[in-house]
């Protein structure tokens, strides 16, 4: 707690280039990042980037939650292990991998240029399109592991009972499973959200200076420019905005569940 | 035969997941002076190179002396932690309870930074006792969670049996309660020493230049140069992180693992 409060106290300070800061009370400090343009942009594209996150993360990781949900045996150890792999893998390493596999002479362009599917390569290295693939990867288990124990709450007599009265799989899929699972969609992208807002690593060597995003922003500020008042209102910032939603989500996804509950009852 | 495309798709992006790594593990064998895929060759000569390099073998030591106390402090710290939050009636408890958690639900990032300011002012930055604190911040949940976990499950019977026999208080925990939860303080144990050996973002606000962790090597050389010596250091990383993995995975048992993470990841 006592860091969070230093950096309460930092960032009402007025910086100071010789003294980093000058204890008189001050709002500049938040007015500049959220009304200043330039903040303002990179405010703005930290939040597209993880809304794309978040959005690629629910298309990619349904199709993966439900088939650990219906696999059996050595399937569903395998792919249990291999979605939690990124959880245990060291920020740094995923970052590194991420930079040799989309720099333009990367893994991912020399593959596509050697099976003739693009001719230039393509520009992913510093570009928000970059981030949001390496992102994704990072951070898909958040969203898999949401939905997996929202589908394995579900009643297994729901699917039997459905089917039985004349449902294909399809319409049990759409009409049984997936509505059932809408408390664990919700969880998992606020989730998502949240840490795709706040996450540095993979931000710092994919996105760099060219695509900058507010992590980024706020460890420049912290480190290289010494200038801590600022870097604290947008530490501040952050924090906000990466907790509002999980303490919002937390909230919906427990309403939503009793909700779902007297419903099956 | 029917083409299953929802196993199909499930698959395709079970392979997004792991390329990374699994591209990172190949070019380290790469016989070029570059990062190259599909590596050319096959060479060990980046791993000769690296337990050359007193640099990384330095770093390699301080991360594991640094994860190793990290996860001493914040196990005891997580027990009494545990054994406050489970065992005793307080007022504030609840409170004390979230505030414990809240470290894991912060940004690192913003974490990181307030580290910065508090230990600048009181003179720990740069200094191995301010990197094990800063640890143990993010470490000491873990043990919190898998402790509560099986402190909750322990029948208290057992230990009213003992003290009824006449064992004191102190022993009884010793001897009946502190076996019982021995899987729980192992796995804490183990999640403490992956998260600080692993991490970089606390590390990169306090290290300072005498005190280089094994990632924060990573880290600067990612950013001065591009040698398949780095994905070795990821390589040894990988294979001590997958270890411990198993080590949990015997302790645990997978799906409890599944259900750990989900509950710290929440």
């Amino acid at each position: 707690m006592v860091p969070l409060l230093y950096m309460a106290q930092y960032s009402v300070y007025r910086y100071d280039p010789l003294m980093i800061a000058i204890p008189d009370l001050t709002l500049e400090n938040y007015a500049k990042v959220l009304f200043d343009p330039y903040y303002a942009g990179v405010l703005l594209r930290t939040f597209r980037i993880a809304l794309l996150t978040t959005i690629l993360s629910l298309v990619l990781g349904y199709p993966v939650a439900y088939r650990m949900f219906v696999a059996k045996g050595f399937e569903k150890m395998t792919i249990t292990i291999v979605v939690l792999t990124p959880l245990y893998v060291s920020m740094v390493i995923l970052a590194y991998a991420w930079v040799t596999l989309l720099l333009p002479m990367g893994t991912i362009n020399s593959l596509l240029q050697s099976l003739h599917i693009i001719g230039e390569p393509l520009k992913l290295m510093y570009t928000e399109t970059g981030v949001v693939i390496a992102m994704t990867q990072a951070n898909l288990v958040f969203m898999i592991l949401s939905i997996h124990s929202s589908l394995e709450n579900i009643h297994p007599s729901l699917h039997r009972s459905a089917q039985i009265l004349g449902a294909s799989r399809l319409q049990t899929f759409s009409k049984v499973t997936l509505p059932l699972t809408i408390p664990g969609i919700a969880e998992g992208s606020l989730l998502v959200f949240s840490i795709t807002v706040s996450a540095f690593m993979i931000a710092f060597f994919v996105a760099a200076r060219q695509a900058m995003v507010f992590p980024v922003f706020i460890y420049d500020q912290a480190m290289d420019l010494l200038n801590w008042p600022l870097g604290s209102a947008s530490g501040i910032i952050l924090l906000t905005i990466a907790l509002v939603p999980i303490t919002i989500g937390s909230a919906l996804a427990h309403r939503l569940a009793m909700r779902f509950r007297i419903a099956e009852e | 035969m029917k083409v299953d495309l929802g196993r199909i798709s499930a698959y395709l992006i079970c392979l997004y997941i792991l390329f990374p790594i699994l591209i990172v593990a190949s070019t380290s064998f790469t016989s070029t002076p570059y990062v190259t895929f599909p590596p050319k060759g096959f060479s060990l000569e980046w791993f000769v190179k690296v337990l050359r390099d007193t640099k990384i073998l330095n770093s390699m030591l301080v991360s594991f002396v640094l994860a190793s106390i990290t996860s001493v402090v914040s196990s005891i710290l997580g027990l009494l932690g545990a054994i406050a939050i489970v065992r005793y009636r307080f007022r504030g408890r609840d409170l004390l309870n979230s505030l414990f958690l809240a470290p894991v639900l912060a940004p690192m990032i913003v974490l990181g930074v307030g580290l910065l300011f508090f230990f600048t002012d009181i003179g720990l930055i740069g200094t191995l006792p301010g990197l094990v604190l800063g640890h143990t911040v993010i470490a000491f949940p873990y043990v919190l969670r898998t402790v509560s976990v099986s402190l909750s499950g322990v029948d208290r019977t057992l230990e009213k049996s003992a003290m009824s026999l006449g064992a004191s208080e102190f022993r009884t925990f010793l001897q009946i309660t502190l076996p019982l939860i021995r899987s729980g303080i192992l796995a804490g144990f183990l999640f403490c020493f992956m998260t600080s050996f692993n991490n970089v973002s606390i590390s990169l606000f306090l290290a300072g230049p005498k005190l280089p962790t094994l990632p924060l090597t990573i880290f600067y050389n990612t950013q001065l140069y591009f040698d398949p010596t780095t994905s070795a250091v990821s390589t040894i990383i990988l294979i001590i992180t997958l270890v411990i993995m198993l080590g949990l995975e015997r302790t645990l048992g997978l799906y409890r693992l599944l259900e750990k993470a989900k509950a710290i990841s929440q």
